[in-house]
């Protein structure tokens, strides 16, 4: 008896020991200054709220749930800067009208396939890390926590004025705006830009192209 | 006789030889670290520059291929599967075979210089194995904070430098390029499954499709998500996977603890 527990003290020691070395090493790091993550996380607790409203759940409330969604979206997101990231060069190239036109089909199809991915919304939960600042922009890192996967998201915002606003998003490391980015220039570099206004206006269907 | 004397004292010059070139290339690695200030993240031009697809038209017919064995075959395979077994046990399942991987990782980290995070991976692996039971479950992230410190081959021979080559869309092994194709090899020798593979074929490949299934039955949709946001999905998924090894090689992906404490040099 005395030696079995002997025995097991020994092995938890070693344990102890692999485990107590790396974690030791590890400590200091969050601690930023709280205002960026508190505007995101103002954003993404408002949505989880209506989201678990189980008043706008019901089907015939579906449109004003998506609205009250799209509202908040609309306060955080530079759409505009981020259809100007992801056209690069071939932004200064276009008319102010083409701008707008671009901009209100980016912001269809983000909404369409994003915004739209909230009917499948099961009990995620968004845990925010912490924050790194340069100049006028900020990184806020979060991690996506479903039951089977986490998924770093991160968040980069800029400061207009005196309020932030995302210019980007990134999940797992990929930023949306350069993926849309590389897509565009592709396209562009076969086809006008009336080409790419087609292609965009047929992905988000011809109800949204009015 | 004479050559067999000579020949060892040989040998450790080489190996020291090899030692020094090491060690050397890890004072560049310790010197690349990532701060906030230098982060490409907020750089206004792309990060990567664009992609060296000269294969495309051969990439985008094996695109095609994948995209179609996933609807054909494994999303529904995965759907019966994921119907019949509960998700905890799929979960279980992941961790486990995760966790029988853990030589790349533990390895890789060394070979990047990285020693406490391959101390990590390796009390990781010790905890996961005895109280997590064969791996089935992760009480080391869970209950101890000890998080994943996900490192290949093909990350290492990027962080020794080595670009990442022409981009290759493999049947099956999908997105890759040459430099993460040589890492997938190399890794391939500290695989227990390779070595599954070596005695028995039939079931090395039988192992290899079941992970794949099981993965996929707990990521039913993702796919699909990405496509549907997509304009030109072949374009879309060549970049999220250059963006997406990019990152991991900085590691700057992630926002947990590994951020800017990742190299032991640092501190």
């Amino acid at each position: 008896m005395k030696n079995s527990n002997r025995w097991y003290l020994k092995l938890l020691a070693i344990i102890i020991l692999t485990i107590a070395i790396p974690l030791m090493s590890r400590g200091i790091s969050c601690a930023a200054p709280p205002d960026p993550v508190v505007f995101i996380k103002e954003a993404v607790d408002e949505i989880i709220l209506i989201l678990q409203d189980e008043k706008l759940a019901a089907p015939s409330r579906r449109a004003e749930r998506k609205k009250r969604v799209v509202t908040i979206v609309e306060k955080k997101f530079d759409f505009r800067e981020m259809s100007m990231r992801a056209l690069a060069k071939h932004w200064r190239e276009r008319t102010p009208e083409e701008q707008d036109r671009f901009v209100f089909l980016f912001k269809k199809l983000l909404e369409n396939t994003y915004i739209a991915k909230i009917e499948t919304y099961s009990g995620e939960k968004v845990v925010f890390k912490k924050t790194a600042m340069q100049g006028n922009k900020t990184i806020v890192y979060s991690v996506l926590v479903r039951k089977t996967l986490e998924t770093p998201v991160n968040y980069k915002l800029k400061s207009n004025d005196d309020h932030w606003m995302v210019y980007d998003v990134e999940v797992e490391g990929v930023s949306l705006v350069n993926n849309y980015r590389t897509q565009f220039a592709s396209i562009l570099s076969k086809e006008m830009f009336a080409g790419l206004i087609a292609k965009l206006e047929d992905k988000v269907g011809k109800e949204a192209v009015e | 006789m004479k050559n067999q004397d000579s020949f060892l004292p040989r040998l450790g010059r080489i190996c020291f030889c090899c030692l020094a070139l090491w060690l050397g290339s890890m004072t560049t690695v310790f010197g690349q670290d990532v701060t906030p200030e230098d982060d490409s993240a907020f750089g206004e031009e792309p990060d990567i520059g664009l992609a060296s697809d000269p294969l495309e038209p051969i990439n985008r017919v094996f695109y095609h291929f994948n995209d179609k064995v996933y609807f054909w075959v494994l999303k529904p395979v995965s759907q019966g599967y994921a119907y019949v077994i509960p998700e905890e046990v799929r979960i279980c399942v992941r961790s486990f075979v995760k966790n029988l991987l853990a030589p790349v990782r533990i390895v890789n980290n060394l070979l990047q210089g990285k020693v406490v995070n391959g101390g990590v991976e390796a009390s990781r692996f010790v905890v996961n194995s005895t109280i997590g039971i064969i791996g089935l479950a992760d009480p080391a992230k869970d209950e101890l904070g000890l998080f994943p410190k996900d490192e290949d081959l093909g990350q290492t021979l990027g962080v020794y430098g080595l670009g990442e080559g022409i981009y290759i869309c493999w049947p099956f092994f999908g997105p890759s390029n040459v430099r993460d194709s040589l890492g997938m090899a190399g890794d391939f020798f500290l695989s227990p499954v390779s070595y599954l593979t070596w005695s028995d074929q039939g079931a090395g490949v039988a192992v290899q499709a079941g992970r794949e299934v099981n993965d996929t039955s707990l990521t039913l949709g993702d796919y699909e998500d990405f496509k549907e946001a997509a304009i030109d999905p072949y374009v879309a998924l060549r970049d999220a996977y250059r963006q997406y090894r990019q990152k991991k090689i900085l590691d700057v992906a992630v926002g947990s603890e590994s951020m800017y404490n990742h190299s032991v040099g640092k501190n």
